[in-house]
């Protein structure tokens, strides 16, 4: 499944970028040069040949583990893209480890509280949490926390003092994704007989609530949790650029400005199998966490 | 309760978007270098900006692009998902199997990284973002509604409209796609909120509507390096989404409980 899937995405990236307006032999050499130039450049770039070769030029490529030049810095962009990974991944843990904790926090609070006034109000910070615009809160936290209390620096790569809000403007969606799912099937496990059976035992509320309803709506979370690394990925193109992190993000928006196309490839593909490598990953863990399932799912 | 407070929202919004001219007395557009930056006051209730215009009759003005982009893009999303769906869930075999695949495809995309492929192979405009949200979202309406169309084609009274001799067309249109449209409008609505916010945020990274068009994510975009000076050329807009976003979201959550379905 993985194989054409990204034989897939790849096809598809190539064939958007192929369709960019603008041509980046023209913007690379200026309007002024020579033919001979032009023709040269595009001969030892190789966008002079037609599609198909073109495609399957850079498969071949791919499958050496080459992603060629940028065409502004000169460099490998495979080696660009190693040296900008670690970043990303640190922002995306940092930020998922921030959502898990206050998600599950926020969901659970809701669920104990079922219908009373926290519920609400935590209800209402968890729609909240979906519904704000990702590059806002951004420029938000940045007025508050670096500009008025010069607290923490605006932008930049560095130490954990850069990290902490790009970090936690990413885990907002996810956190509120996250405390959504918590809250609906915890109350889901609740009205199970085992919870009863539980309760009939004697046990404390908050006994049964953490060992045997929490626990089991691990399940869910575990899937959630997983299947939203695709939203790090769509966050962290706008928190990156906003925050000037030096991730795939916001490599990927200026290779996208640039036109600079092995940039812009390389990112998308890289982004894309880490979500479907994910994908499957949450897909094995799920089966070993729940034997009940079966592949077999008819929509979700 | 909740959602009736939503829907006034709602429509407040809607009504305040549609007839913004009779509610502000300035352009959008005009520059007016009298009034440069000036803090909200009886004048200016949310302030100018950095041109001398009026931030609020911009964010009403904007709001007719920022939810229309999203509802138009929602509508064809969900016409082309409806057709997808209907066609693969009724006829299954290779047609299910090839529209599966491209589904799949689409979904495996980290969405917004797809639709600002998408949105930087046109020219930048309104058009552009209709495509953008589109391609990216139809695939998910596809998937549910195959879904729901499985388990739909297997209920006895298609059985019996097939006996009475109805054709495939017959029963896809008049059985089959009336029982899908509940779900549909849910999922819809349940949708709606993340449009707003992909065109705000594609409008934010410039490959949105253009300037002068004043939409609220471009709006925070033009406006962020003032943010320090001005903080109300930038918070307000920020909160028009927000609102907007939350109450669309709202809607759709209580719409879904009420009517029973399962959905994220």
């Amino acid at each position: 499944m993985l194989i054409p899937i990204l034989l897939g995405v790849t096809f598809i990236t190539f064939a958007l970028i192929k369709a960019l307006p603008g041509d980046p032999v023209l913007s690379l050499v200026g309007e002024r040069a020579r033919p001979e130039t032009i023709d040269s450049i595009k001969r030892e770039l190789g966008t002079d040949k037609n599609f198909i070769s073109q495609f399957i030029g850079y498969i071949s490529l791919l499958s050496k583990g080459n992603l060629g030049r940028s065409y502004y810095t000169q460099r490998d962009v495979a080696q660009d893209i190693i040296e900008k990974f670690p970043n990303t991944v640190k922002l995306a843990f940092t930020s998922m480890a921030i959502a898990i904790l206050l998600g599950i926090t926020l969901g659970f609070i809701s669920a104990k509280n079922k219908g009373r006034p926290t519920d609400m109000f935590a209800s209402l910070i968890a729609i909240s949490g979906i519904s704000l615009p990702v590059f806002w809160i951004g420029l938000i936290l940045i007025y508050i926390f670096s500009l008025h209390l010069k607290w923490l620096p605006p932008s930049g790569t560095g130490d954990i003092r850069f990290l902490i809000l790009p970090a936690i403007t990413l885990s907002i969606p996810a956190g509120a994704s996250i405390a959504r799912i918590t809250k609906a099937t915890m109350l889901e496990i609740i009205n199970e007989p085992f919870i009863k059976t539980a309760r009939a035992k004697g046990l404390k509320e908050n006994v049964i609530l953490f060992r045997h309803v929490l626990k089991n709506a691990m399940i869910p979370l575990v899937t959630i949790i997983g299947l939203d690394f695709g939203s790090y990925l769509n966050g962290a193109v706008l928190t990156e650029t906003i925050f000037g992190w030096d991730g795939i993000g916001r490599f990927t928006m200026e290779g996208i400005i640039k036109r600079d196309y092995p940039v812009v490839m390389g990112c998308l593909l890289i982004g894309t199998s880490t979500f479907v490598l994910i994908n499957i990953v949450v897909d094995i863990l799920y089966h070993y966490l729940d034997p009940r399932i079966r592949v077999t799912k008819q929509y979700n | 309760m909740a959602d009736r407070i939503v829907l006034i929202i709602l429509m407040v919004i809607t009504l305040s978007v549609v007839f913004a001219p009779l509610l502000t007395p300035y352009d959008p557009i005009k520059i007016d270098l009298d009034s440069i930056k000036e803090p909200p006051s009886l004048k200016h209730p949310l302030g100018t900006d950095n041109k001398g215009r009026d931030i609020l009759s911009r964010i009403l003005y904007g709001g007719r692009f920022s939810i229309g982009i999203a509802l138009v893009a929602g509508i064809i999303s969900l016409c082309i998902g409806l057709a997808v769906g209907l066609l693969a869930g009724y006829y299954g075999g290779r047609v299910d199997m090839l529209f599966m695949m491209f589904i799949d495809l689409i979904l495996s995309f980290p969405s917004l990284l797809l639709a600002i492929g998408i949105s930087v192979i046109f020219p930048p405009g309104i058009f552009t973002v209709v495509i953008a949200i589109t391609a990216v979202s139809w695939a998910s309406f596809a998937r549910l509604i195959r879904g729901y169309v499985l388990s739909l084609k297997e209920a006895p009274y298609i059985d019996s409209a097939r006996a009475i001799g109805c054709s495939n067309t017959r029963i896809i249109l008049k059985h089959i796609l009336p029982n899908c449209l509940p779900l549909s409008f849910v999922v819809f609505s349940l949708k709606l909120g993340g449009y707003i916010l992909t065109e705000s945020a594609l409008s934010f990274l410039g490959l949105g509507a253009q300037p002068p068009i004043p939409t609220w994510g471009s709006m925070i975009s033009l406006n962020r390096v003032f943010i320090l000076s001005a903080p109300w050329m930038v918070v307000f807009a920020g909160l028009a989404i927000l609102i907007t976003t939350l109450c669309f979201n709202i809607f759709g959550d209580v719409l879904r409980d009420k009517m029973g379905y399962r959905v994220e």
